[in-house]
């Protein structure tokens, strides 16, 4: 007996090989009966049905068998494959017996079941080799429940197991070492079933990364028969190798904080960038709910020689500008405006000859508005409405101070440009004070040649 | 009824509508199907769309919001040495002069070296600069002022070792002619902002194109609309764009209204997408010499801006063309392509020299392209506008020698494995350096970044997805990056 020890695992092997056959020898044997009892042209195929299904039946109990023994091998949880086996070995009774029916009262009904079987053996199946949310991976947003925000985490929270170096197991090695699919013995999902090891014994050696049978097989060439991830698999990044080697070299501590560590401001950096820490602020105005604009609005713009842009495919936010520097941009056309003005965030209208801004309280929404060498003055800045307008500029234009005071009331403001403009530089220090993170451009100061 | 008239209506036969009803019913299913499913242009910019479209320059949203809305690159041509500007190796220097080992010569192929060559420390002295501390020589005064705003990537490489399949590497994705360039790509996903200026500038100083010639802004197999026009600074700014003696503009209209009015019944006929293209450039050639002149006149520029620039009115210039870039960028150019040729330092005649020639070709660059990024950043621009700077390829830390023998003048030949290059606003992290080389510059140890990286890398600014942005061409989708590029998510901003 002993003799034949290799028999089954090697036959095992051949599973996900031989599983197709009956999938779809039983399908078009399915096909082919329901094919020949609509249309009396097809009989022929009715005639041809018990043979097919004979190929399945016979495919269907080798891929049971085949399937049987693969289970045995300890590589996936009893529990995972439970339904998968019996539906599988069903899938090959069923055939059989509808095989053995040929024709007869009760012959298409189990015919039928069969095919039901068949489907969500193979469904299952599926779902063990490629994970259970492979099929919906890709399903478009809007099909999908609602995703679970994602867990945001700051930096002098982060424990360096659960946030640092979970995800990287997660994200390399989750696919195959999980617990239903346990290769080698070995799970990697939690600490815990970390620190446990798989078939070749421990992973992972305290203190000493170089040591440690993981990082030991990442390092191995692409093609070594025992590297991980496997051939054809994803390479673990230059970064990720680092924070597991650092990880494990001091000490394999699970519920240690990052900030408790004994680390460098490059791999502080490495981790930071890593974590969902909070994502830069998002702009109130990209939190509105705005529907898109209409078609014939926009056309009317653009034929007005505006060029109206959305900020990306499917966003109803839009670019508006105007580049046409020989035409003058008079209230006829500003007045169109109106039916974006909810859209509009981003507006251009540099260098351009504007007659009236009266249109300027309509964009509320702005958040880059660009009046470079325009004839914008103190009066008309006041009209802008736009509260959360984040970069203004004002270069080449014949603003004064005393458009400083409705500077500082735009809460969002990030960068200002004003260079070439009657501000005194010096008026401006007040503003750098009340606005500390305000960036502000006070143009090109000229350096003579004799300084270089 | 003779042969002809059989043949016409035997082929009639195939375009009546019963014969269609009849015999290619089993085909329409499958039809139905391939263009639900997407078969046939599962992109968003397919062909059917661009036809559809009135002016296949029109703006077209990105595939994602974009950090960058143009892009002017500024390409040295001839390569110019990234030991002598801005890969400092000290290491090299203690070297200078010794036979190089032959470890470092082994298998490998140089374009002109032969035997063993000495090695060539750098020339120039070099200072840290900038609150970035970035290593720049002595030759880029004014550069070294405004490196803070700039992302250094030390470790770039290529695989083409001669001049003009490494500027078609970098300007089309592939070595070989036929491809359209990356400003025709960008054009193709974007369209142009200005109906009256061309989308995709080209504008060349040095005295000569690169010598991989025009292609490097040809349009390949994409619609000819979207190839780059080049513009000079001296005389007409586009050739063969004024009017003819004795035509009046409004003859001028009239002649291309009545053109186009018949281009757009062949079109409505064929369906040709180059009869677009044909229709577009008339129109815009009309709207151009009216937008065009007012563009590139850089006389009325303020005395700051020439002092700041460099740049003389009316003479063809690098400074003028950077002036012009910035001009051009203002009135919605989507991408503006400089070429200043004139950097390939052999070493073989002294014009090209390293210690010659290429101290007055840095002069010529230095002052105009550090004032192009200090103009853009206090216009508010340089946040949407994404600055390139490189050569085709790097220089090798070996003099060269040439035939075999010590040259009169020091130059170094054509390098792979490493140069320098860099970027600056539209979304690109400043002040950081990206890459590393070995102890003498020879080749890339950390982060190396192939060309299709850049090229992935420009596209994502601009927020188009390199892998998505295709054109079905001999039967498969293309892209500027062909099968490979990765974004390099580091130097983001």
């Amino acid at each position: 007996m002993t003799m034949f020890a290799w028999l089954s695992p090697f036959i095992g092997r051949f599973h996900p090989l031989f599983v197709h056959l009956p999938i779809g020898v039983l399908m078009i044997a399915y096909i082919m009966e329901l094919v020949g009892r609509r249309s009396k042209g097809k009989a022929h195929l009715k005639k041809a049905v018990p043979f097919v299904l004979g190929i399945g039946a016979i495919s269907a109990v080798f891929a049971a068998v085949s399937g049987y023994l693969i289970s045995q091998s300890g590589e996936y949880a009893a529990d995972a494959v439970f339904w998968h086996q019996w539906m599988g070995i069903g899938t090959a009774v069923l055939a059989t017996i509808t095989y053995l029916m040929r024709r007869g009262k009760y012959f298409f009904l189990v015919f039928t079941l069969t095919q039901v079987a068949v489907i969500i053996a193979g469904h299952l199946g599926g779902q063990l080799t490629h994970g259970s949310d492979y099929l919906t991976e890709n399903l478009p947003l809007f099909l999908k429940a609602a995703e679970a925000k994602k867990e945001v985490i700051s930096m002098a929270e982060a424990e360096m197991f659960p946030h640092v170096i979970l995800p990287i197991l997660e994200k390399n090695c989750k696919s195959c070492h999980n617990e239903s699919k346990m290769k080698g013995e070995l799970i990697l999902t939690s600490y815990v079933e970390l620190l446990k090891g798989g078939e070749n014994g421990d992973v992972v050696t305290k203190g000493n990364a170089a040591i440690s049978d993981m990082i030991k097989r990442i390092h191995l060439p692409e093609d070594h028969d025992d590297t991980m991830p496997p051939e054809g698999k994803k390479r673990l990044s230059e970064e990720e190798i680092e924070l597991l080697e650092f990880w494990i070299d001091s000490g394999l501590n699970n519920d240690i904080k990052v900030v408790e560590m004994s680390l460098d401001d490059r791999m502080m950096g490495i981790i930071e960038d890593r974590l969902d820490t909070e994502e830069a602020a998002v702009n109130p105005v990209f939190e509105k709910n705005i529907t898109s604009a209409s078609y014939t609005d926009i056309e009317a713009l653009t034929a007005a020689g505006f060029t109206v842009t959305p900020l990306a495919i499917g966003s109803p936010y839009l670019q508006v500008a105007y580049f046409n520097r020989l035409d003058t941009l008079t209230k006829a056309k500003t007045d169109l405006l109106v039916k974006v003005a909810n859209q509009t965030v981003w507006f251009d209208v540099s260098g351009v000859k504007v007659t009236d801004w009266t249109f300027l309280p309509n964009l509320t929404n702005l958040v880059r508005l660009h009046l470079k060498s325009t004839s914008i003055n103190d009066q008309n800045l006041n009209l802008i409405a736009a509260e959360n307008l984040e970069h203004l500029n004002l270069f080449e234009t014949n603003i004064t101070n005393a458009a400083i005071q409705k500077i500082e009331s735009l809460k969002q403001l990030q960068t200002l440009y004003i260079g070439s403009t009657n501000i005194d530089s010096s008026d401006i220090s007040n503003l750098m004070q009340t606005k500390p993170t305000l960036y502000v451009d006070i143009g090109k100061v000229i350096v003579a040649e004799d300084e270089l | 009824m003779n042969k002809f008239q059989e043949a016409y209506f035997k082929q009639a036969e195939f375009e009546t509508r019963r014969h269609f009803l009849k015999q290619c019913t089993t085909g329409l299913g499958a039809i139905a199907m391939g263009s639900l499913v997407g078969c046939g242009n599962n992109t968003e910019r397919g062909l059917d769309k661009l036809a559809g479209m009135a002016n296949p320059l029109m703006p077209k949203p990105p595939m994602f919001a974009p950090k960058a809305k143009r892009v002017i690159y500024l390409h040295m041509a001839g390569a110019p040495s990234q030991l002598e500007l801005f890969d400092y190796k000290p290491e090299l220097q203690k070297l200078d002069g010794q036979d190089c080992p032959p470890s470092l010569l082994e298998g490998k192929r140089f374009a002109f070296i032969e035997g063993t060559p000495k090695m060539l420390g750098p020339l120039y002295d070099f200072k840290q600069h900038g609150e970035s501390r970035a290593w720049v020589s002595d030759r880029l005064p004014h550069f070294s002022k405004v490196v803070d705003d700039v992302s250094f990537l030390k470790a770039m490489h290529t695989d083409q070792f001669n001049h003009a399949p490494a500027q078609l590497l970098f300007h089309t994705g592939s070595p070989r002619l036929g491809r359209p360039s990356m400003g025709s790509w960008v054009t193709y996903g974007l369209g142009s902002e200005n109906e009256n200026l061309p989308g995709f500038v080209v504008l060349v100083s040095g005295g000569k194109t690169p010598s991989a010639g025009k292609s490097v802004w040809g349009s390949g197999f994409l619609p000819s609309v979207y190839q780059g026009v080049q513009c000079r600074s001296e005389g007409d700014p586009v050739m063969y764009l004024s009017d003819p003696k004795n035509i009046s503009r409004d003859q001028k209209e009239k002649i291309i209204k009545g053109i186009n009015t018949l281009n757009e019944e062949h079109y409505k006929e064929v369906g040709d997408p180059e009869t677009l293209t044909r229709i577009s450039q008339y129109e815009m050639a009309f709207k151009m010499q009216m937008s065009v002149p007012e563009a590139m006149d850089i006389s009325k520029e303020p005395a700051y801006i020439h002092e700041m620039y460099g740049t003389e009115p009316g003479k063809a210039s690098f400074a003028n063309n950077c002036l012009l870039a910035r001009r051009l960028a203002e009135r919605g150019s989507r991408f503006i392509q400089l070429f200043d040729w004139g950097w390939d330092g052999h070493g073989a005649g002294k014009e090209e020299a390293l210690d010659h020639g290429f101290k007055d070709k840095c002069k010529d660059v230095d002052q105009a392209m550090s004032a192009l990024l200090t103009d853009l950043k206090q216009r508010g621009m340089l946040e949407e506008t994404l600055v390139v700077w490189g050569g085709e390829f790097g220089r090798t830390p070996m003099r060269e020698n040439r035939g075999g023998k010590e040259m009169v003048y020091k130059g170094r030949d054509h390098l792979l494995e490493s140069f320098t290059m860099w970027m600056a606003g539209g979304g690109v992290k400043p002040g950081i350096t990206y890459g590393e080389t070995d102890e003498i510059g020879y080749y890339g140890i950390k982060d190396r970044t192939h060309v299709h990286d850049l090229q992935a890398t420009m596209l994502h600014l601009l927020g188009l997805d390199h892998e998505k942005l295709t054109y079905d061409f001999q039967g498969r989708p293309f892209r500027l990056t062909d099968v490979s590029g990765n974004v390099i998510e580091k130097i983001l901003a």
